[in-house]
């Protein structure tokens, strides 16, 4: 355990090394990624501006979904995203055996290799949005919070599963930067009230897709509508991460026994 | 130190089609096609050895070495190396190898060497003092003191193949896998390489080595392995790599008189520059050279003549063009009866 | 000359036609990918028109229209000139192209074409039919000539935004960033994410100057029939012929940049 933490720092350490040898594209790419990432609130602004709702949601709360989903991404991306880029280019390169050549567990190596710190920029666009919303709200209590945190580590859980399936995927399906644009477009659903969707969708996205857990019901746990019962949702975001941990190991196999 | 045994690697491919209809029908059903990449290969490689593995694009020779570096899964069939079967034991097996690929980089573009290398100590969990000594006495070796501190983009193609050296050797392999070492280098940078490869060796590590550059293999190897079609089909020394080709001699020739037809015994022509210039080849047991000169001299007069052993590359290319043969051939099967 | 100039064209885009073929599970991905996000704005814009009748002057089955139609007309004229051309620049491969004895750009164009004919049957049909019989978006234009004018000549300009943006790559190597940047403001102000008609009055102003417009919004209004935007309305007639006049100036602007471009190339090496 002690030696894959050091392992870690050493990897974080050069990976930012990287980032500084090009230092105006590491802030043009941050600016890029808050840019991006303000493009769904700048929509419901204009929404909300033009007199319009989100029926049972104020402006701020629905920014407050917002900002916990653009802050999870923060969260998970430098860590797990990354993985899925850098896979992309080992398998299409034939370069992801030199990741197998190295005496660690490969899901680390290969997240190792795919860090990304520019990722953390997210945490500013998202920390800005969430400094917003709750400006626009009576402040939540302690207890709030602590089911908020708790239900955000199974946010960053979900973002993680995520990952290793979209990384999985590429061992086959070489070289299809589309994994990206399936991911945007799935969980897309949560970055809105899970109210406005159908009943159908609403047990789709909590229990089979956990997308409401992205944002969604963190963000409820803030306005005070949370309980311990929201918390146990947490759950379906853990087996998510596990069937996402699953899937990776096995499309690894059929990566190492089949090819030539 | 290395032993493997049967080892077979077999895959199914798709076939695409190339014309619109065959691509529309592929949309449904993909036909499928075996593959055969590597057919029941054995062979041993014993402690300090260095090994050329050696074969035509697609012959089999990287599927072999996937599969002993723990990369690729076979078939079927054993192999064991370091006591280790490379992939069942993948962490323990890769802690203990090293591997260089003169194509594929492990350097990081962007910072410099001595960061990447950092990265790696920490990768294989190299001890301090360890990392430190071996650092020293590598970058002594190789004259890159100074040069591992300028960014990896900065590096010549020279300059950056000694610091993958480093890279893979930080960690003491006992057994490094070397893939087109010298690919791209100038003659300097190649012999630089060559005399750290065999230094190392010398220190007891083991080398195996898959390249095209035929000098590589006569400078360094002892032995070679040749695999075509997915088979093993030479397996000995160097020297009976050569000694495939027997007594035979390249000879160019010029004369005072026009040569028109020439019949002798063990005389081959191989190029006719024009009617008093020629390459010859001559099998100086069917006929001995002492011959061989005065007859030519008595015949056409000799005005200038070179001779030289035949290159390595007339017994690969012999080696390369062998038709696949129906059945599997062991260990240390011979070429030898087919060819002379 | 002219027939000889059209036959490399349909070489080229037939090649790239082909090329594309051997990724078409990669292009398939638009037949998930385009139903969710229409799914997601059917939702919003449901939630949203809760207790109202109109929005912006957009009616609700307007407001889908919108957003269905955007959508098919993405999948027509989708480009990624911009990409390629800064990758062959930063690779140093564009200088077998400026060895050719036709213009780059051309050969981008032609490229497009033939990549867009495929994703017409891989993406364009069967999204299209499954928004309108599926989804019951009315995809059938109220014009349907100038409907189909209006989405060449998006088609245009969005070529020539996208490889002028890839152009800066002769001037700025490393701007991956930069062009990203141009890029999402482009598809902001093209009205890819939201109609324009959305925007406060002032900065409506601006768009309607801007040449994104004519990528998505106006031929999205077009096929709805009507364009309005800065407290401008016009026929779809009018529009279609606005549009022509961008389309024009766009390509100087082109031809203009291209010949800079080439004039560096040779004379600085990128």
């Amino acid at each position: 355990m002690k030696g894959l933490l050091t392992c870690f720092i050493a990897v974080m350490k050069t990976k930012l090394a990287e980032q500084m040898a090009y230092r105006s594209h590491f802030f043009l790419s941050l600016a890029m990624l808050i840019a991006g990432d303000l493009v769904v609130p700048l929509i419901t602004l204009l929404v909300y501006r033009s007199g319009a709702s989100f029926p049972g949601w104020t402006l701020h709360e629905a920014m407050l979904i917002q900002a916990v989903f653009t802050l999870a991404k923060g969260i998970a991306f430098p860590f797990f995203f990354g993985m899925v880029g850098s896979t992309l280019v080992h398998v299409r390169e034939g370069t992801f055996d030199l990741l197998l050549l190295k005496p660690r567990p490969v899901l680390f190596m290969s997240m190792l290799s795919g860090f990304d710190p520019d990722d953390f920029g997210r945490v500013v666009s998202g920390g800005v949005l969430l400094a917003f919303a709750l400006s626009g709200l009576p402040s939540p209590a302690a207890l709030d919070w602590f089911i908020f945190l708790l239900l955000f580590a199974a946010s960053v859980a979900v973002l993680a599963s995520f990952s290793f399936i979209m990384a999985a995927l590429l061992f086959r399906w070489v070289g299809s930067s589309r994994v990206y644009d399936i991911f945007d477009a799935v969980t897309s659903f949560g970055m809105y009230p899970g109210t406005i969707f159908s009943k159908a969708f609403q047990q789709l996205f909590t229990y089979v897709l956990p997308i409401g857990m992205i944002a969604f019901v963190p963000a409820q746990a803030l306005l005070g509508q949370g309980e311990w019962g929201t918390a146990v949702m947490a759950l379906a975001a853990v087996v998510f991460l596990l069937l996402g941990t699953v899937f990776w190991h096995r499309m690894l196999r059929s990566y190492t026994s089949a090819g030539g | 130190m290395i032993e493997v045994c049967g080892l077979t690697k077999t895959y199914l491919t798709h076939e695409r089609g190339h014309t619109l209809k065959e691509m529309a029908v592929n949309v449904i059903k993909r036909p499928m096609k075996e593959v055969h990449a590597v057919k029941d290969i054995s062979f041993t490689v014993e402690t300090g050895g260095m090994v050329a593995f050696l074969g035509p694009n697609g012959a089999g020779k990287s599927t072999t070495l996937k599969m002993l570096t723990g990369v690729l899964h076979p078939t079927s069939g054993e192999a064991t190396a370091l006591g280790f079967t490379p992939w069942k034991n993948r962490r323990e097996y890769v802690r203990r190898i090293g591997a260089v690929f003169g194509q594929k980089s492990q350097l990081l573009w962007d910072i410099p060497p001595i960061d990447s290398f950092y990265m790696n100590k920490a990768i294989y969990g190299v001890p301090d003092r360890a990392y430190k000594e071996t650092l020293d006495h590598l970058t002594e070796l190789l004259g890159v003191t100074t040069l591992i501190r300028k960014p990896t983009r900065q590096l010549s193609l020279g300059e950056r193949m000694k610091c993958e050296f480093i890279m893979a050797m930080l960690h003491r392999p006992e057994l490094v896998f070397l893939d087109e070492p010298t690919i791209g280098l100038d003659v300097i940078a190649k012999e630089n390489i060559r005399d750290f490869i065999r230094s190392m060796n010398q220190q007891g590590v083991t080398f195996i080595l898959t390249t095209h550059d035929l000098d590589d293999v006569e400078l360094l190897a002892r032995r070679v392995i040749v695999i075509n079609h997915g088979e093993l089909v030479f397996d000995d020394s160097i020297s009976a790599l050569r000694g495939q080709l027997g007594m035979r001699k390249a000879v160019r020739l010029s004369t005072e008189q026009p040569v028109a037809e020439l019949h002798l015994p063990g005389v081959t022509l191989i190029k006719r520059h024009h009617d008093r210039e020629l390459e010859l080849e001559i099998d100086v047991e069917l006929f001995p050279l002492k011959s061989f000169i005065s007859h030519i001299n008595e015949q056409y007069g000799i005005l200038d003549m070179a001779m030289e052993p035949l290159p390595i590359e007339t017994v690969m290319k012999q080696l390369y063009a062998s038709e696949p043969r129906p059945g599997s051939f062991g260990a240390g099967s011979r070429i030898a009866a087919s060819y002379r | 000359m002219r027939s000889s100039v059209i036959r490399s064209m349909g070489a080229v885009g037939a090649a790239t036609y082909k090329e594309w073929a051997a990724y078409r599970s990669h292009m398939a991905v638009s037949l998930l990918v385009g139903p969710v996000y229409y799914l997601v704005q059917y939702f919003i814009w449901q939630a949203v028109y809760e207790g109202r009748d109109t929005l912006n002057g957009l009616t609700l089955d307007e407001m889908l229209a919108y957003f269905g139609i955007a959508a098919v007309i993405h999948y027509l004229i989708f480009d990624f000139a911009d990409w390629n051309l800064q990758m062959l620049v930063r690779t140093g491969k564009f200088v077998t192209f400026a060895m050719r004895p036709m213009p780059h750009w051309l050969f981008a164009l032609s490229q497009k074409l033939g990549h867009r004919t495929l994703g017409f049957w891989i993406e364009f049909v069967p999204i299209g039919l499954l928004f309108l019989f599926v989804f019951q978006v009315d995809l059938i234009p109220a014009h349907p000539w100038l409907a189909a004018a209006s989405i060449a000549l998006s088609f245009m300009m969005n070529f020539l935004v996208n490889y002028c943006v890839g152009l800066t790559a002769f001037w700025l190597v490393r701007a991956e960033g930069i062009r990203r940047v141009i890029l999402l403001l482009k598809d902001i102000t093209a009205g890819v994410f939201v109609p324009l008609s959305f925007f406060p009055e002032a900065m409506q102003k601006v768009l309607f100057f801007l040449p994104f417009q004519f990528i998505t919004y106006v031929p999205t209004r077009v096929m709805l029939g009507e364009y309005e935007l800065a407290g401008i309305t016009l026929s779809a007639g009018e529009a279609v012929l606005m549009q022509l006049g961008a389309v024009a100036s766009a390509w100087i602007v082109m031809l203009l940049v291209y010949r800079l471009a080439l004039k560096r190339f040779t004379g600085v090496g990128v």
